[in-house]
């Protein structure tokens, strides 16, 4: 490998030996692919024209005066698709076009990966193909269907937890057997070296843009950057701008599920140990054999059992801090934020506004703080219906 | 030559004949039962075993292997159950090898020097990590042989004359050839240039060449020990023979119709009809020799 596979202790590429030889192909074209001032030409005037760039810098003054911080969201649920995910979808699809691959593979949670996938393979002429726990079909089958209009063909998981880490288990063999033709389009900033680096390039146009209107609305820096984790891409994308400037604090909201005292969470950050899965080094919630827990959460795009290993770097060094919100946090801030802002945020992002609302009449009272709106929420109409419903 | 390794292949080397090497998963589907399986393989003619420390996500593993994998973890299978039941094989057979194949995480999970310690006081000899390429493996293959326990390297037909190189470096006991680009499972497809990677191999290293995943039928072994492989691994047809034999759960099966002593039959006729094609091969070079 040309550029370091780890971040810190964290990353790597644990993998089969089949693929490795996948893995540093897929790196060295990322490496051409990003240097080729025509490549990145035609990735920029799709973001705009297609995927609609530059998002907004929008100040929620009711949220703002409601809940005691300064808070300005930056609206990637108005990206095409409804979530940061088109960023990356695109660019890694635009990067197997590069490759000369002529299929594309995705894994996906919440199912807004892969109706990104499926929009760019649409539009770029390639057949996708996408992996989904059935536990993810029954919860975002909206999503579902939005990826079999778009063309794309989803493949039922039904095994283990039956959420996104084994629709990624599923993605990795169907890559391995058919590496010649396909191109495994990694949804978040995790698995094994060069994907992370790939993804967080293509995400971190997130925090370029959101640093640059921030300063032209503010003439200053927030005091705090706040996203969801949960592989860790739009985190890392808006968090990349920042890193650099120590005066900004980092926050990942990850999901408590029903509670970080009970197992059914997935707080990988807070209670997860050094372990290896999906081909990196990172944190993750295992049994003291190495096994893989189950986790849970509302938000299907957060229920992973692991971490993107730049945030496991980050979290030790303390330069970001991870804190959590539970199901009941997000539903509530889902039905609040709907209310008194207009807008309906994805479940996934409602963790990250969750945490602001629990804090901004505490340590971020009064604070300018930075959110990233991941995605948007209609996508979750029906489940929170339901939940509401149940737990009334 | 002290291990038992290199003692088994030396003496499969003298005696002209290949190695039948058979794959489970150490506790499927239950303990009791995976014994019985194991002793069956030895008592009928596996020259080397090959034992999965199962891990609830086995991404190199396709479906059959996989399903057996979580079924186990499933039931609460530990490191500590599968280290006795590693014991207990070796106790009643002194002289097989036995290679362990499992996901780096369970060997972390335990502390890297502990997991091999265990494995050589259990009566293990060798260790195959399915996601360990040599890149991240160095100091673990290291603290293995230190405690006895053979590094036996994967290699793919994808893998370049450089990176064989690095896999070389560490590569002990044997050479484990993967059939095609892929999964574990039965189907049917080989890549079309293992015999040119067998050249390669043995162009680089003394070391024997045994091929597997796939190979799942006595036509597979013939074939496979015709491209001039020292032996040959047979792993998800045994495992899907196996998924039958445990006790039946009264509440979804039919216990009537249940015989495990037909399809203990049938194992042991697998088995056989294996080594035997194994068998068929170490004929024919020595007519011809
Ligand atoms: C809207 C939204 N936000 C966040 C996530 C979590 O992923 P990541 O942590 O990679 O941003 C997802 C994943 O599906 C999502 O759909």
């Amino acid at each position: 490998m040309k550029l370091a596979t780890k971040f810190g202790n964290y990353g790597g590429t644990f993998v089969p030996e089949t693929l490795m030889p996948a893995l540093e192909q897929l790196e060295d074209s990322f490496l051409r692919f990003s240097a080729d001032t025509d490549c990145m030409e035609d990735l920029s005037q799709r973001l705009k024209h297609y995927a609609g760039r530059p998002t907004p810098l929008y100040y929620a003054e009711n949220l703002s005066r409601e809940w005691g911080a300064q808070i300005y969201l930056k609206r990637e649920d108005l990206l095409h698709g409804g979530a940061h995910k088109t960023n990356n979808a695109l660019g890694q699809a635009l990067l197997a076009k590069f490759m000369g691959k002529q299929r594309i593979i995705a894994e996906t949670g919440a199912g807004q990966h892969g109706v990104a996938c499926a929009m760019a393979g649409a539009m770029l002429g390639i057949p996708v193909e996408v992996y989904m726990g059935t536990v993810d079909v029954e919860r975002q089958h909206q999503n579902v269907q939005r990826m079999e209009l778009l063309g794309a063909r989803v493949h039922r998981v039904d095994i283990g937890g039956r959420t996104l880490k084994d629709a990624i288990n599923a993605a990795l063999r169907d890559w391995v057997s058919n590496l010649d033709s396909t191109h495994y389009v990694l949804g978040t900033a995790a698995g094994p070296h060069p994907f992370p680096t790939i993804v967080k390039f293509f995400q971190s146009i997130i925090g370029k843009e959101a640093k640059d209107q921030f300063s032209q609305m503010t003439g200053t820096m927030p005091d705090e950057v706040v996203a969801c984790v949960g592989g860790g891409s739009n985190a890392i994308g808006i968090f990349s701008a920042f890193i650099d400037l120590p005066e900004v604090a980092l926050v990942g909201v990850e999901p408590a599920g029903k509670g970080i005292e009970s197992t059914e969470h997935g707080a990988v950050l807070q209670l997860g140990s050094d372990g290896c899965l999906h081909g990196m080094i990172s944190k993750v919630l295992q049994d003291p054999s190495g096994q893989i827990k189950d986790t849970h959460s509302i938000a299907a795009g957060l229920d992973y059992p692991s971490v993107g290993p730049e945030h496991a770097h980050l979290s030790t060094i303390g330069r970001a801090t991870y804190s959590f919100a539970s199901d009941v946090e997000a539903v509530e801030t889902y039905q609040e934020v709907s209310r008194l802002e207009g807008i309906i945020p994805a479940l996934e992002s409602s963790h990250a506004l969750a945490y602001v609302k629990r804090n901004g009449h505490g340590k971020l009272y009064g604070k300018r703080v930075l959110v990233n709106v991941s995605g948007r929420g209609d996508k979750d109409l029906e489940r929170i219906l339901e939940y509401v419903q149940q737990n009334r | 030559m002290s291990n038992r390794i290199d003692k088994t292949f030396n003496s499969l080397r003298q005696e002209n004949r290949k190695a039948f090497i058979p794959f489970t998963v150490l506790g499927y589907p239950d303990r009791e039962t995976s014994l019985t399986a194991i002793q069956t393989m030895i008592d009928n003619g596996a020259d080397v075993l090959e034992l999965g420390l199962p891990f609830s996500d086995p991404m190199a593993d396709g479906q059959i292997i996989e399903s057996a994998s979580k079924a186990v973890v499933e039931t609460g299978f530990t490191t500590g159950d599968a280290l006795e039941l590693i014991a207990s094989i070796r106790e009643r057979n002194k002289n097989i090898p036995i290679v362990i194949m499992s996901y780096f995480n369970l060997a972390l999970a335990r502390g890297i020097e502990k997991f091999m310690k265990d494995l050589n006081s259990a009566g293990a000899d060798g260790i195959t990590f399915v996601d360990l390429p040599p890149e991240e493996g160095e100091s673990v293959f290291t603290i293995a042989k230190e405690n006895g326990i053979a590094p036996v390297m994967l290699v793919s037909p994808l893998t370049s004359p450089e990176r064989l190189t690095r896999i070389l470096a560490h590569a002990s006991g044997y050479l484990y050839l993967i059939s095609r680009a892929g999964t574990t499972g039965i189907a049917e497809k080989f890549d079309d240039k293992l015999s040119t990677l067998i050249a390669m191999l043995r162009s680089q290293s003394q070391l024997p060449v045994c091929i597997g995943f796939g190979i799942s039928k006595p036509e597979h072994v013939t074939k496979m020990l015709d491209l001039g492989a020292d032996g040959v691994v047979v792993g998800s047809k045994l495992v899907e023979i196996l998924k039958d034999l445990s006790l039946p759960d009264p509440k979804t099966s039919d216990v009537t119709t249940h015989n495990p002593n037909a399809r203990n039959d049938l194992f042991t006729a697998a088995v056989k009809q294996l080594v035997q094609a194994t068998a068929k091969i170490e004929q024919c070079t020595s007519l011809q020799s």
